[in-house]
């Protein structure tokens, strides 16, 4: 579906260490083989390997819904994935479930609806993740807006530096599939030396990073670093405008360029870019819609607001998802949503139509890129104070989580470290203040609005 | 707080640990949970903040565990004698 354009022997994967490369026949020939053993659903247990990238790929060509299961949610809530939805195959590169690496069952047992594509998983810190669906329409809607709005062709060979089972490395692969790019698949990290070499040996033209990675680069010196990158995308959440600044000019510098981009899983994923070109002018914001999506400014009673004024955001367009998922029998529905999202951030658009983000509307905070229920917060770490204590959870901005636990508690250090190992993010990011009387509503619950605009000392 | 007391206290800050959990002889980048890409990078701030340094680009990148960064320290003047 994304390949069809593409000649047989074109190389869509590199292997970072070893230059092996993959090719569109070797895709086809997976997606044939895939195809042939129709499954209802299918998990794939992606890691980092080659493997992982081809059969997602192949998965998509075959058109075989697959949903996509990072490892490092451990063996046990991978299982009880397992158990509550029954998937009929399991594809699992690293043998991180399955020995061998693959499993099938007798009989399909859970009915998916034929538009279904790809089901990715959304911040489920507590209980079982949801899912959002994606159509085959929704992925391959979103590949070409990307690959237009970046102008990507045969010449792009992005890194894989932010993995398949998050939206952004999924639409990394996609983009650069559907337009005859490649990438270069590496295990390491950018703070590896290895990678750098890896990257200049495989020719990779791209890197795609969330605020922390640009941070990272920024430190390591990446303006004067020598390499082959000429292009960087960024997404995840509000990067300094600072650093947007100093990262346009790096890349002005050696003629490449930089894209701030804006997103939600559940917009396939992205729905927005900046392009290189409009920056410095429009610094802080993240740009203009893709091809064939609109942004609109709403208030409260649903009016569509004028330029500079602020309210939600909402973005119409076919990369929309086809809905949520929290149980199997969910996984059998159409189109729900109907191309319109409510992205839940507020912001404005100016005189011409680029988007700057100014807040939330909904409950939620942005951390390491990933978005994170603060509703889901307060639950779990109501299960890690002691006592029995009340909590409330607040964000101070993107890469800032503010727990305030009631009472005469101490131990704010282990509650931060324990809740920071849970939610899987640095404890850095998080702030833990014990022994606070909660400022409450009427009703008894907190006072998000006086503890937002408390002056934290 | 001795070096060798200041630097472990850097490491389980930036990664988030607590000193009694962690084998030093083994501690390397991803051979526990916690030392990944971006804690990685707050070891880092963590150790110039202790020792008041500025860490080369190339010896940020080298620091792949709890020994060689001692090593490296010594370049800047930190000794663990």
């Amino acid at each position: 579906m994304l390949l069809d354009s593409r000649s047989g022997g074109d190389v869509v994967l590199v292997d970072a260490s070893s230059g092996a490369t993959t090719t569109v026949d070797d895709v086809r020939a997976r997606a044939a083989e895939l195809a042939e053993q129709a499954s209802a659903l299918t998990f794939l247990v992606a890691d980092a390997s080659v493997g992982s990238w081809l059969t997602g790929l192949a998965l998509l060509e075959a058109r075989s819904p697959f949903a996509l299961i990072d490892p490092g949610m451990g063996r046990d809530a991978m299982l009880a994935l397992v158990d509550r939805y029954a998937p009929d195959r399991i594809i699992d590169p690293a043998g991180v479930l399955i020995d061998g690496g693959e499993w099938r069952s007798a009989a399909p047992t859970t009915e998916t609806h034929p538009d279904l594509a790809v089901l990715l998983t959304t911040s489920g810190t507590t209980g079982s993740p949801r899912f959002v669906r994606l159509s085959a329409d929704n992925v391959a809607h979103n590949a070409r807006q990307i690959a237009e709005a970046l102008s990507l062709g045969p010449g792009d060979r992005a890194a894989t530096t932010m993995p398949l089972t998050y939206s952004f490395g999924l639409s990394v692969l996609t983009s650069h599939a559907v337009s005859g790019g490649s990438l270069v698949v590496s295990t390491r990290s950018v703070i590896e030396p290895g990678f750098w070499d890896e990257l200049a040996r495989q020719g990779a033209t791209t890197m795609a990073g969330v605020p922390v990675t640009f941070k990272m680069l920024k430190r390591l010196g990446f303006a004067d670093r020598e390499t082959t990158v000429s292009t960087l995308i960024q997404a995840g959440g509000r990067l300094d405008p600072e650093l947007v600044a100093h990262f346009h000019e790096a890349l002005t510098a050696r003629g490449g360029r930089f894209f701030v981009m804006y997103g939600q899983t559940e917009a396939s994923p992205r729905m927005s870019v900046l392009p290189h070109d409009l920056l410095p002018a429009k610094l802080g914001s993240v740009g203009l819609p893709l091809a064939g999506g609109r942004l609109r400014i709403l208030d409260a009673q649903d009016r569509e607001l004028p330029p500079m004024t602020t309210g939600r955001v909402v973005y119409d367009g076919p990369n929309v998802m086809m809905g949520y998922a929290d149980s199997p029998a969910d996984l059998a529905l159409g189109d729900v949503f109907g191309d319109v999202l409510d992205t839940g951030d507020e912001g404005h658009l100016d005189d011409d139509g680029c988007l700057y983000l100014s807040g939330r509307t909904k409950r939620i905070c942005k951390l390491s890129g990933v978005r994170i229920s603060l509703d889901e917060v307060e639950a779990l770490a109501a299960a890690i104070v002691p006592d029995g204590a009340d909590v409330a959870a607040y964000s101070t901005g993107d890469d800032a989580l503010v727990l305030v636990v009631e009472g005469g508690h101490d131990g704010s250090d282990e509650i931060r470290r324990t809740l920071a190992n849970r939610l899987k993010v640095p404890p850095k990011l998080l702030t833990v203040r014990v022994g606070e009387v909660l400022p409450r509503l009427s009703n008894g619950k907190p006072d998000y609005r006086t503890l937002q605009t408390e002056v934290v000392g | 707080m001795s070096n060798e007391e200041a630097l472990k206290n850097a490491f389980c800050e930036g990664l988030g640990v607590q000193a009694d959990t962690i084998d030093w002889d083994t501690l390397e980048y991803r051979g526990i949970e916690q030392w990944d890409s971006v804690a990685h990078m707050q070891v880092v701030a963590e150790i110039e903040d202790a020792f008041d340094i500025m860490l080369d680009i190339d010896d940020v990148i080298a620091m792949a565990d709890f020994k060689v960064t001692k090593d490296i320290l010594g370049k800047y003047d930190v000794s663990f004698a």
